[in-house]
């Protein structure tokens, strides 16, 4: 077809081989399908391994997952090893190898299925554990019936044998110090001292200083034109008492504060919690040790679930654990959230209700589990609505006004 | 696929943390909770059970006279806030220890139909107690009891 470039441009090769040359039109298809190449080899593997296949399936829909951003540095390595021992990766495609966890498979401590015997023999594995998972569970729990596609095929009704355990790697040394000092000194304290502090910060001012423009010397003002005048520092200091300050330290600063936190969303994507708020959790796993979840039963994502949590505790430490690293402990349940419900009234004290809605956090009565079960997409707002107004989430009565504004 | 999202509770509520922790034993206030049983069965969505071991144990334990006053406060006040305060942990502080955290998670039980709201809670709590029976032996504390009001 291009006869003419090709014999006037072939390219004479040092080694005395001519290369057909390449068109710079031709250039670009070539370069794409080099690229194509070369990803699908890295990603898929060969088409005749289906196992390989899901692994990458699970890979690429966890680009945005930072616990694992470790982990993609190493997938291609642990493609290699797939082919020894896919059973590992699918029992816990996220949560395996990647970040600071350890899973391990519990022994057979009561009367299971033996648990050696389904490791070993891997191919065969999710057939029998599928079948073995109807008569496991006597108890009525109808699960084992739609492995959906793509992640919860691979998790049929849970371990094959026994429960998997996720154990929080410990650290040591400096990275352990440095690890607790940011617990101690920041996490913890954001919920249980800074909290307390900053509602207490602005009564103080409101008892010391008044409320208002003109602080507690607005008896001044009225004694002057009918309160329309300037602050006249004589008649404050008459009014108020010689060791009262100036009504610049009035509570205003503090009240807007305060209000603007409540202007604040109490909804945050799952990728701000997986990206910006994940990490801090890992630190939290870090600070008791062990960090341990034994887990019986994978969650196919085809249901909903309401995790309920026993004994409370004196504070929710562990629950709100569990509820940042919620899809690291249930990969299975990717593409869906995962919301605590805790008390109500905590979400009226100013600072404390952001913190409780970085932890995905939302009120615990019967309207917000309704609407996060069944109608969530419904209520979870379009992206551009999040930093508009926080009452597409706390309710629906002012819906429709946020919708004519928006 | 029908689109919905999981819900994490803790079921006890301010009456779990006003019944006060306690060394030898967990309790919990389960027996009259069957709201989020009436939920599950409407939403038509899996119970967890999920048993925290230790969780009891990452604070210092309130004394009686402590949960006394809260529990005025939140029946009588009405003002439904549980025990803020003082939360004791670390020296004092409002820190956790550094203790063990063993968190067991269950099997869903799922409502079978026409099951009523009192059978599936009896399901349930019947699942919780074989967790806590379950695990409490690997704990640190294999003594500990579990104390359902």
């Amino acid at each position: 077809m291009h006869e003419a470039p090709s014999t006037t441009a072939a390219i004479q090769h040092p080694r005395g081989a001519i290369r057909p040359p390449i068109v710079a039109h031709e250039l670009n298809e070539v370069r794409r399908a080099l690229l194509l190449k070369l990803l699908l080899a890295q990603s898929c593997g060969s088409p005749d391994n289906p196992a390989r296949l899901r692994r990458t399936r699970h890979k690429s829909r966890r680009m945005a997952d930072t616990a694992a951003s470790a982990a993609p540095a190493s997938a291609g390595h642990r493609a290699s090893d797939a082919v020894s021992s896919p059973a590992k990766g699918d029992l816990l495609p996220s949560s395996g190898p990647s970040g600071p966890f350890i899973v391990t498979q519990l022994e057979n401590d009561e009367s299971r299925g033996p648990a050696g015997s389904d490791r070993s023999s891997s191919p065969s594995d999710e057939g029998d554990s599928a079948a073995s998972s109807g008569d496991e569970d006597g108890v009525g729990s109808s699960r084992g019936g739609s492995p959906g596609a793509g992640a919860s095929g691979s998790l049929p009704g849970g371990a094959p044998g026994g429960a998997i355990v996720i154990k929080a790697a410990a650290r040591s040394g400096v990275a352990d110090v440095l690890s607790v000092a940011l617990v101690a000194g920041f996490l913890v304290p954001c919920f249980t001292v800074f909290a307390p502090l900053t509602m207490v910060g602005p009564l103080v001012c409101a008892v010391k200083y008044g409320v208002g423009r003109y602080g507690r010397c607005w008896r001044a003002c009225l004694l002057v034109r009918g309160g329309r005048t300037r602050y006249r520092a004589p008649l404050y200091r008459a009014s108020v008492g010689p060791d009262v300050p100036a009504p610049a330290h009035s509570i205003a600063p503090f009240l807007a504060l305060v209000m603007g936190t409540f202007a604040l969303p109490l909804y945050y994507s799952a990728y701000f919690k997986k990206v910006i708020w994940r990490p801090l959790m890992l630190e939290l796993t870090n600070y008791v040790r062990p960090f341990k979840v034994i887990k019986h039963a994978a969650l196919p994502s085809d249901r909903n679930y309401i995790v309920c949590w026993h004994p409370h505790g004196r504070l929710f430490y562990g629950f709100a654990v569990f509820c940042g690293l919620f899809d690291v402990f249930f990969p299975e349940l990717d593409s869906r959230e995962f919301f605590g419900a805790i008390n109500e009234p905590l979400f009226g004290i100013p600072f404390l209700r952001n913190m409780l809605a970085l932890t995905g956090t939302i009120g615990c009565s019967r309207k917000a589990l309704d609407r996060t079960l069944k109608v969530c997409l419904l209520a979870r707002p379009p992206a551009r609505v999040h930093m508009c107004t926080s009452a597409w989430v706390t309710g629906f009565r002012l819906k429709a006004n946020a919708a004519r504004r928006c | 696929m029908q689109r919905g999202d999981s819900v994490g509770l803790i079921v006890g509520g301010i009456e779990e943390i006003l019944e006060g922790t306690f060394n030898d034993k967990d309790v919990l206030y389960l027996k009259n909770r069957k709201g989020f049983v009436k939920v599950a069965m409407d939403q038509n969505a899996g119970l967890v059970p999920v048993y925290a071991f230790g969780e009891n144990q990452l604070f210092r334990h309130e004394p009686p006279f402590v949960l006394r006053f809260w529990r005025w406060v939140n029946y009588k006040l009405k003002i439904k806030i549980g025990a803020p305060g003082p939360i004791r942990g670390w020296m004092g502080s409002p820190i956790p220890y550094r203790s063990e955290l063993l968190i067991a998670v269950g099997e869903p039980l799922f409502a079978v139909p026409g099951e009523s709201v009192d059978a599936l809670h009896a399901r349930y709590v019947k699942a919780v107690q074989a967790l806590f029976e379950q695990h409490v032996s690997a704990t640190t504390r294999p003594n500990h009891r579990l104390v359902i009001v």
